[in-house]
């Protein structure tokens, strides 16, 4: 006897839905393991997944947060341009790349293959990696690129292989593109591999459960991700919510970009509309649409179910809307490389406009952004073109039963590991000097959020190129709840004798000499709840380790430490009670 | 005289002894309760239930927890660590990613020391090994009288690039050592590679468990000499040999899986006595699922592991654990049917123990299935309650509404299929094909769903060794002495000189063999092997690749890249005959051969039929057989039986699934393979 709102056994469907994430796994470990760049295996700037025939997706494995749910837009699309599904034949694969179907900038690159199952196409495996190079004005991505054309190329659907066979002309041209083809053709046939392994993994499960039951053991886990995403939205009172904040700049233009979130809970939906955000920026802080509903979604997911695979039956009561032309509905012309900075502002504003719907359940804001700098150039000893790439790692919000965490990489970067300094110097000419968490950048709280980092690099060599894109220092990490704004980021260059030179957030082919000093500040993330209520002895640990420092702990936390370092209790409660903090 | 060779394996709860008597060729297991107070207590006793004069011992190896419980415990000692300035939170910084990407409330693990117990001293040492700033001895002085006066028990030391050279960390060594006696661990010497973060904290895992081991070590070694024993006292160390306990209290690091190791030993026994080259060992208890694999008859070995959170940059033999015990619940979620990975534990434990739980565990659904008697359990002495596992499982039965007995089937079916779906994730990670290996079952569960699991994998071939239930204490007696050194070499293969190479292995030795010396062996018993890591330029992961015997030359290095091609496409699926090929660290393993105890080889064939102990109804497939049930201590060498049937033991159950059969080899193991369709 089965349950009425199940089609199949709950043990056939269990057994069904744990093949299927293993499938989607395998094909990760595939790609992961293959695969040339760092980015992909290190960063996990990548994603893949299983979908049946409607596109519906019936595995998909953690990669880059970012990507939830638009890699099947990217094959609608194509189906699409095709004339439908009748187009696919066993044996095809396809490549595309371009930033207003994927959502994504074109370093991010989605190769997919139809799946046949005794001569009827019966789903498709997918995959999105983030390449190194594709032939940017920059290598790289551009910082300051002001239309898609200065971005690389632009694939939009291609056939890689025609049923079966590779289309060796098309591999040839792409990978010309790319200032390291190296890397291109390594990444690209790891991509191709793991599409072969989801298709190897989906037909073996066909074969041993049949077409049939594999389909309505789908509609079951469909329905399940869908009862226990519901079950938990129940939580959120119904009501409208709003938060609007702002980046510093778009790359080109230094005006600020505003983001406006307008989140409507009602009868168990959620509605999030981005109204009142900017138009399309003339710089390249801008997305397609897909990818602003995969940031919506990486934030309901942080929410509603952080656990849980995803599945076709995953986000059904989030809805999306934004106007047309905005920095979330970008069309031509508008460039897209740094497409992420505004949407990890919009995750955190999500977080900041349910702060008392549901304060246990959301966060202070992080740091905000990948904090990105590159170092290029030429090695002296052998003349040899050397290029290093680094995301830094900051301060992360404070939750309602903890402190934010210290120096932690950012939302949508992921699994992303920092450079060990033993191998950037080996491959680099310049060395760190130091790698330090950044004392009193956190924002206080009573449960105060995480510290930024300082990291410091003594150049060694001369006309060594700096390019950066730093984030979120005119609106840097706040706190909710009470609780206070974190220190904002800035780099500061010295030249060989230590005098400032400048400070810098964004800057595009800066020269450097050698002697000369590259000094990283990343911001901390905000507080939750007041600082005076901080307990004194938390303070004063703080103090200790040297997180912070003891005027910040009396400025900040009102809280008096002495010369002997200890809380000196009765100046601490005239501290307390004097100041309104 | 000295007839007996004896190996200790401590858990949490028992203590497993296993005894060879080299006069008669027998064996005997042994268990005794764990005294956590003072784990020595448990092994004294122990050994005295079997042996009264310790003299009779001719080689005593141990498997120790101690480590790895301070660890688990935090319960290790304070510790400071010395570091570049400059460089003081790199330990706490660590790498910085987030493993749980769409958890808001990911933390870092909680460091093993704070943040003040770090000092910094002014030095600095380039990425070529060239000093840029010497060492600075104010600061030096400094630091250590500070640490000095602060009372740590452990002092640990790692500086930038030290991999590269290790001057400033010997000269630091040299001015701690005359303040203070308290152990000292360098960074070079724990772990000889590249990367600070995993160094650092490789260096302090081995400082945090130090002054515990060293001490318990010394008890041990004075209770046994107290009591006769002559010999060194050896420990397993997690890359699958043994040291000596004096080379453990300098490097307790390396006996930080000293336990669990003994089961992969165990299996590559098997593998080199049965000529199985691949293995998947799976060794089930209450609350976990551990998998161990043995590759071209070779003990999978990792370089670089995490544990709790922290990397660990020494050898281990790789055991990847799945939350899947006797003990996983099941539960509803969202209308559908899960199982684990939350674990009922010992306390209160599976519902049919009776000791309070009511959530339904995968034991619960073998007693409900009938597959499990409620007699016969763990030798009969835990008498098993039915009722209650039933009431537990019909819980879960109501909410997905179906029978109980298709529910408790139900479970058995989801807890083989994620195992087997988590094993063949493994082996995909490796470029392998599960179908080409044997299921080695071992623990106190892992025979009960050994069969099913295979299937699910496509493996033909499942082994029961015999003392499934010791089985760890039992690989023991099959180990070698063993020390691993490593140095980085960063370099392009075919710009290599042969000598650069030649140069470091030399340089190796000359750190290995006095230690191996030290450990009362022979030179002629000592062995070196020599592996790579190899990668493509550019690329980050390494491929371990063995280095021909002989002189190094342009040959070998060829060689070296031919293999390392063959291995890539084995394990990647592709090759690139093109691309320049990189060395990264250069490493060697020293083996000093030991006696080993060989398992006595039955010459007679029985051909009876074996007895049952009583026959049960147990339910397979919806369908409810007579299933037989089997003492494993009356079966013989020859026999056969087919099942439905169940195998007890004192510390195992093998459930045999109607279709398949079973054989006892001339080893005593159980060998079971799925019969013909209907047989």
């Amino acid at each position: 006897m089965k349950s009425r709102e199940f089609a199949e056994n709950p043990i056939v469907t269990e057994i069904i839905r744990n093949a299927l994430v293993s499938a989607a796994n395998e094909m990760n470990e595939s790609l992961f393991r293959s695969a040339y760049s760092p980015v992909i295996y290190e960063m996990k700037d990548c994603a893949v997944a299983i979908f049946n025939e409607k596109l519906q997706s019936l595995g998909q494995s953690q990669g880059v947060p970012l990507f939830l749910g638009n890699l099947e837009e990217s094959v609608k699309y194509a189906t699409s341009y095709f004339g439908g599904f009748d187009f696919y034949k066993e044996g095809d694969i396809f490549i595309l790349n371009d930033s207003y179907i994927t959502g994504t900038h074109v370093n991010d690159i989605t190769v997919f293959a139809p799946i046949f199952y005794k001569e009827s196409l019966v789903g498709f495996s997918a995959n999105r990696a983030h390449w190194l190079d594709v032939g940017s004005k920059d290598p790289g991505a551009p910082m300051n690129s002001t239309e898609i054309f200065q971005e690389g190329i632009r694939l939009g659907p291609l056939k890689l292989a025609d049923r079966g066979e590779f289309r060796t002309d098309i591999i040839d041209t792409i990978c010309l593109n790319s200032r390291f083809p190296r890397n291109a053709r390594g990444d690209l046939y790891a991509q191709i591999a793991a599409c072969k392994t989801g298709e190897k993994r989906f037909i073996e499960i066909l074969d041993r459960f049949s077409l049939k039951t594999v389909r309505r053991a789908a509609l079951d886990i469909f329905k399940q991700s869908e009862n226990i995403e519901r079950a938990v939205i129940t939580q959120i009172p119904d009501g409208v919510y709003t938060a609007d904040g702002f980046c510093d700049n778009d790359g080109y233009n230094d005006k600020p970009v505003y983001v406006k979130v307008t989140i409507t809970v009602k009868d168990g939906e959620i509605y999030i509309d981005l109204n009142g955000s900017s138009n399309m920026s003339e710089g390249n802080v801008n997305c397609g649409f897909a990818q602003t509903i995969s940031a919506c979604r990486l934030a309901y997911k942080m929410i509603v179910q952080p656990h849980g695979p995803v599945t076709g039956g995953s986000f059904k009561p989030l809805h999306v809307t934004a106007p047309e032309k905005t920095i979330f509905t970008a069309v031509e012309p508008a460039a897209c490389a740094w497409y992420f900075t505004h949407l990890g502002l919009l995750i955190d504003l999500i977080m900041k406009a349910l702060q008392d719907a549901i304060p246990d359940m959301v966060g202070a804001a992080h740091y905000g952004d990948s904090m990105v700098i590159y170092l290029t150039g030429y090695k002296p000893e052998n003349n040899e073109r050397f290029f290093s790439v680094e995301p830094a790692v900051g301060g992360w919000g404070a939750l309602s039963d903890k402190d934010g965490v210290d120096c932690l990489i950012n939302t949508v970067n992921g699994d992303f590991k920092n450079l060990p300094v033993e191998i950037f110097e080996n491959e680099t000419p310049a060395k760190i000097i130091r790698y330090a968490m950044r004392q009193d950048s956190e924002g206080p709280g009573r449960n105060r959020g995480g510290l930024g980092v300082t990291r410091e690099y003594e150049i060694c060599a001369n006309n060594v190129e700096l390019y950066s894109w730093f984030e979120r220092s005119k609106d840097p990490a706040w706190g909710i709840r009470g609780g206070k704004t974190a220190l904002p980021p800035v780099i500061i260059i010295k030249d060989e004798k230590g005098n400032v030179v400048d400070e810098l957030f964004k800057t595009n082919n800066y020269i450097l000499k050698k002697g000369w000093i590259v000094q990283l500040n990343t911001g901390g993330g905000g507080g939750y709840g007041n600082p005076f209520d901080r307990e004194p002895h938390r303070v004063l640990e703080d103090y200790r380790q040297g997180y912070i420092s003891g005027n910040h702990a009396k400025d900040a936390y009102g809280v008096e430490i002495t010369s002997s370092g200890e809380v000196d209790p009765v100046k601490t409660a005239v501290l307390r009670s004097n100041s309104q903090c | 005289m000295s007839r007996y060779r004896v190996s200790i394996d401590i858990g949490g709860t028992f203590t497993d002894f296993v005894f060879f008597d080299t006069l008669t060729n027998e064996q005997k297991e042994g268990k005794a309760l764990t005294t956590p107070d003072n784990l020595t207590d448990s092994v004294i006793s122990g050994l005295g239930v079997e042996i009264k004069d310790l003299s009779e011992v001719a080689f005593f190896v141990h498997g120790t927890t101690v480590g790895l419980n301070s660890l688990l415990q935090r319960k290790g000692s304070r510790v400071a660590l010395i570091t570049t300035r400059g460089f003081r939170d790199v330990y706490e910084i660590a790498r910085g990613n987030r493993k749980e990407m769409y958890n808001l409330r990911f933390s870092k693990p909680t460091p093993l020391l704070k943040r003040m117990d770090i000092y910094e001293v002014d030095e600095r040492i380039l990425y070529d090994g060239t000093i840029e700033k010497p060492l600075d001895m104010n600061s030096v002085i400094k630091a250590a009288e500070e640490i000095n006066s602060q009372r740590y028990d452990s002092i640990a030391i790692c500086l930038i690039n030290a991999y590269i050279n290790p001057i400033h960390e010997t000269e630091i060594e040299n001015i701690i050592r005359e303040l203070t006696d308290k152990p000292v661990s360098l960074s070079h010497k724990i772990a000889r590679e590249w990367r600070e973060y995993e160094r650092t904290s490789t260096t302090i895992i081995n400082a945090y468990i130090a002054p515990t081991v060293k001490e318990y070590l010394k008890t041990l070694e004075q209770r046994m000499h107290d009591n006769g024993f002559k010999n060194p006292i050896h420990i397993m160390q997690s890359g699958g040999g043994v040291i000596t306990s004096s080379i453990a209290k300098d490097s307790p690091i390396q006996t930080l899986l000293s336990g669990p190791v003994g089961g992969a030993l165990a299996n590559k026994y098997l593998s080199d006595t049965l000529g199985y080259k691949n293995l998947i060992g799976v060794d089930m208890g209450g609350t976990s699922y551990d998998v161990s694999m043995i590759i071209n008859g070779r003990p999978d070995v990792s370089t670089e592991t995490i544990f709790e959170g922290f990397p660990i940059l020494t050898p281990m033999v790789n055991i990847y654990t799945i939350g899947a015990g006797g003990g996983s619940i099941a539960w509803v979620e969202g209308g559908g049917l899960r199982v684990g990975p939350v674990s009922a534990g010992a306390q209160p434990g599976p519902a049919c123990y009776d000791r309070g739980g009511t959530d339904p565990t995968i034991t619960d659904a073998n007693v409900v299935l009938g597959r499990i008697d409620v007699d016969g359990f763990l030798g009969g002495s835990l008498r098993l309650n039915r009722a209650k596992a039933t009431a537990a499982v019909q819980k879960v039965a109501d909410q997905i509404n179906i029978s109980v007995n298709e529910t408790a089937e139900g479970i058995c079916k989801v807890a083989d299929a994620k195992m087997a779906d988590a094993i063949r994730q493994l082996t995909v990670r490796k470029g392998i094909d599960p179908r080409e290996f044997v299921l080695v079952a071992f623990g106190g569960a892992g025979p009960m769903h050994a069969c099913l699991t295979a299937e699910e994998l496509g493996i033909e071939t499942i082994l029961v060794p015999e003392l499934p239930g010791v089985l760890s204490a039992w690989g023991m007696h099959q180990s070698d002495l063993r020390l691993d050194t490593v140095r980085t070499m960063k370099k392009i293969v075919n710009t290599i000189a042969p000598e650069e190479i030649s140069e470091q292995y030399r340089a190796m030795i000359e750190e290995i063999e006095p230690m191996l010396l030290e450990q009362q062996i022979d030179e002629s018993k000592i062995e070196y092997s020599r592996v790579a890591d190899v990668r493509y330029f550019g690329q980050e992961y390494t491929v371990q690749v063995p280095l021909k015997r002989g002189p190094v030359t342009r040959e070998t290095l060829n060689d070296l890249t031919e293999l390392f091609y063959e291995i890539h496409n084995q394990i990647y699926g592709h090759s690139n005959q093109v691309e320049p090929v990189e060395i990264v660290n250069l490493r060697l393993v020293g083996i000093g051969k030991l006696e080993k105890t060989p398992k006595h080889k039955d010459e007679t064939v029985h051909t009876d039929k074996p007895a049952a102990r009583k026959v049960v109804k147990a339910i397979f497939h919806n369908r409810e057989y007579n299933t037989a049930i089997y003492k494993r201590s009356t079966l013989k060498t020859g026999q056969t039986l087919s099942g439905p049937a169940i195998i007890e033991e004192k510390t195992s159950t093998t459930v045999v699934p109607p279709g398949y059969n079973v054989t006892v080899d001339p080893y005593r193991n159980l060998v079971i393979k799925k019969g013909k369709e209907g047989a």
